[in-house]
């Protein structure tokens, strides 16, 4: 009887969940939903141990410092640097929502192309309601076509293509 | 009994080597507790001015070391200080000093710009460079938190992301993980009973 009572109150749980995501998902059919929640899940992950230090768990960035990717036009018009900077890094001047911004992010050369796919669909579905999955061939795609500057801090120098 | 204990004022430990000291005092010879205290140093904030213990003189700070460039745990540092900062910066008796450990690349330019990106003015918040072996030295030896250059590490230097409590007569009262919010609640707590021990 205890059973059937924890069931039964794990599936209620577990549509509460589903009703409550629809919503943003809805659009999506039920093969793609459940993929996006493994995207988000491992993207999620990964976003905190790569990316929050700088742009905050809630991606709203610090001050003028580290810019937001909370609602960030940057991210929306610039999807191709953005990607690519997971991996190589970026440099220079960048203007995010009006404001100027120029610290170097440095690279990550050991992150493979699906780490970076689900660090790219969490952060344009969490931050930018550009709801979408990011897969491993976008990312193949869009890596062949990175600039490479690669970005390293090293102490004192900020070493491009090393 | 309960108003005993609410009557009490709180007061913070004081952390360091102690050493008793036999001195003569009114022709009688007495021990003495000389405890640790941070030693005399000459560094340069991000306005290009002398910051030495004198800036520090009648005011209660906070100590940390980063550098601008630091890819991991100095961007939580920064954004904890900065909750420190929000908090105190209108009492004239606080300060915060932030030692840059990458003098090389860290300027005062670059200082300047990094503080001022954070939103940082007037001269509540220093942000120093100077003699890179002072700075390393006044880190191990007066703050007591670990620092040294390490080709393994992201961003080439190992460092503690500790931050210092200390007080008017340059005394180490409470050691902090600058990278925990819940660690920065309990140094601005600790910051308001030592505020209060020179009312």
């Amino acid at each position: 009887m205890l059973l059937i009572i924890l069931f039964s109150s794990t599936v209620f749980l577990f549509s509460c969940e589903g009703n409550e995501r629809s919503s943003k998902y809805d659009h999506l059919d039920q093969r793609t939903k459940i993929r996006l929640r493994q995207y988000m899940s491992e993207g999620k992950r990964l976003y905190e141990i790569y990316c929050a230090n700088c742009h905050q768990i809630d991606g709203t960035g610090l001050a003028r410092l580290y810019p937001p990717l909370k609602n960030s036009d940057y991210m929306l018009l610039n999807k191709r640097e953005v990607i690519c900077g997971i991996r190589y890094g970026q440099q220079g001047e960048i203007v995010v929502n009006g404001v100027l911004f120029n610290q170097p992010m440095p690279a990550n050369l050991s992150i493979t192309d699906l780490e970076i796919a689900e660090i790219a669909t969490y952060i344009y579905t969490e931050f930018a309601d550009s709801v979408q999955i990011i897969t491993i061939n976008d990312v193949k795609k869009i890596m062949e076509s990175c600039t490479k500057d690669t970005v390293l801090v090293e102490g004192s120098t900020i070493i491009k293509n090393p | 009994m309960v108003a005993s204990c609410s009557g009490r004022k709180e007061s913070l430990p004081i952390l360091g080597r102690k050493e008793i000291k036999n001195v003569t005092f009114e022709g009688k010879i007495q021990a003495d507790t000389i405890y640790h205290t941070i030693r005399d140093y000459s560094f340069i904030n991000q306005y290009g001015e002398k910051v030495t213990p004198e800036t520090f003189g009648n005011k209660v700070y906070v100590a940390d070391f980063f550098f601008t460039t630091c890819p991991t745990i100095c961007p939580i540092m920064k954004t904890q200080m900065l909750r420190v900062y929000e908090k105190f910066k209108d009492n004239p008796e606080f300060g915060i000093l932030s030692h840059t450990l990458d003098p090389k690349h860290d300027s005062v330019s670059v200082l300047y710009n990094f503080s001022d990106r954070l939103g940082v003015t007037g001269d509540t918040w220093h942000f120093v460079t100077g003699d890179m072996d002072e700075i390393y030295d006044i880190g191990q030896n007066s703050y007591m938190v670990t620092a040294r250059e390490d080709p393994d590490e992201p961003g080439g230097i190992l460092h503690s992301g500790a931050f210092l409590l200390v007080d008017k007569d340059r005394r180490i009262r409470g050691i902090y993980d600058g990278t925990k919010v819940d660690k920065v609640d309990q140094l601005m707590r600790d910051i308001e009973i030592l505020l209060e021990e020179y009312q």
